[in-house]
C-alpha cells in the first residue's frame, strides 16, 4: 500500500471511529427503559464500530511494520496506549454486537423475567462499548499526535 | 428455526462473550508467562498476537454457544439472567486487562 493511501484510510479510520463512539452513545441512552426499540440507532451504531473495526485491521500490518517501533523507541509510554487502544476496540466492537442480538432479539423472548434480563442486557452492552469506543477515540487521537503514517 | 430464535440468539451472545474473556484471558497469560521482547527492539513478530487472540476467542466461543443453546432450552429466564451478568463480568476483566497488562 502506497503511503498515501495509507494516510487516506489512517484519517477515515480515525474519523469513522469517532463517529461510532459518538453513534454507539445513542442505543446506550434510548435503551435505558427497557420497552424501547431503537432499532436502526442499533444498526447504525453497531455497523460503524465494525467498519472503523476493519478500517483498523487493515491498517495493523503496516502499523507494525512502519510505525510501532518507532513509537516505542520515541515514546514508549504513548506505544503501549495504543495497545490498549486495541484491547479496547475489540471490547466495544464485541460489545456493540452482543447489544445488537440482544436488542433485535428481545421482541421475540416470551414477556417475563427472560425478556426483561435480555433487554437489560442490551442496554448494557452498549452502554459499556460505548464507553470503551470512547476510551478507544481518545486514545486514538494521542497516539496520532505523535505519529502517523 | 424461528420459534427457537430466542435460544439461537443466546447462544451467540454467550460465543460473543466468550470471544471478550478469553482475548483478556489469554492477553493476561500471554503477558505474565510468556513475555514478547521489548517492542522497541524488535521490528516486527512474525505474527499478530491480537488476531490470534480473536480466533482463539472465537473459536471457544464456537464450544461454548451450543451447551448454551442446550441450557437455554431448558430454562431460557436464566440462562438469560446468567449471560446479562456475563456481559459486566467480561467487559470488567477486559477494562482490568487494559490497564494492567496491555
Amino acid at each position: 500500500m502506497s503511503p498515501l493511501s495509507l494516510r487516506v484510510l489512517e484519517r477515515i479510520h480515525g474519523h469513522v471511529g469517532w463517529l461510532a463512539a459518538l453513534a454507539l452513545l445513542h442505543p446506550a441512552i434510548l435503551l435505558r427503559r427497557p420497552r424501547r426499540r431503537a432499532v436502526l440507532a442499533a444498526s447504525l451504531a453497531t455497523s460503524l464500530a465494525t467498519a472503523a473495526g476493519a478500517l483498523g485491521v487493515v491498517l495493523y500490518p503496516p502499523y507494525r511494520a512502519q510505525l510501532k517501533q518507532r513509537l516505542f523507541v520515541t515514546v514508549p509510554t504513548v506505544g503501549w496506549l495504543f495497545e490498549r487502544k486495541e484491547h479496547l476496540a475489540v471490547g466495544a466492537i464485541t460489545l456493540a454486537w452482543i447489544g445488537l442480538v440482544a436488542h433485535l432479539v428481545v421482541p421475540r423472548v416470551p414477556s417475563g423475567p427472560a425478556r426483561d434480563a435480555v433487554a437489560k442486557m442490551a442496554f448494557h452492552a452498549y452502554a459499556l462499548g460505548a464507553a470503551m469506543a470512547l476510551v478507544t477515540a481518545i486514545l486514538g487521537l494521542v497516539v496520532s499526535a505523535h505519529g502517523t503514517f | 428455526m424461528r420459534a427457537r430464535l430466542p435460544e439461537l440468539s443466546l447462544a451467540v451472545i454467550a460465543a460473543l462473550v466468550t470471544i471478550v474473556v478469553t482475548y483478556a484471558l489469554a492477553r493476561i497469560a500471554q503477558a505474565s508467562l510468556w513475555p514478547e521482547p521489548n517492542p522497541a527492539l524488535v521490528v516486527w513478530s512474525t505474527r499478530i498476537a491480537m488476531y490470534w487472540r480473536v480466533a482463539i476467542g472465537a473459536y471457544v466461543g464456537s464450544l461454548v454457544a451450543p451447551v448454551v443453546f442446550l441450557l437455554a432450552r431448558r430454562d431460557l429466564a436464566h440462562v438469560a439472567r446468567g449471560l446479562r451478568v456475563a456481559v459486566l463480568v467480561a467487559a470488567a476483566l477486559l477494562a482490568l486487562q487494559t490497564v494492567a497488562f496491555p
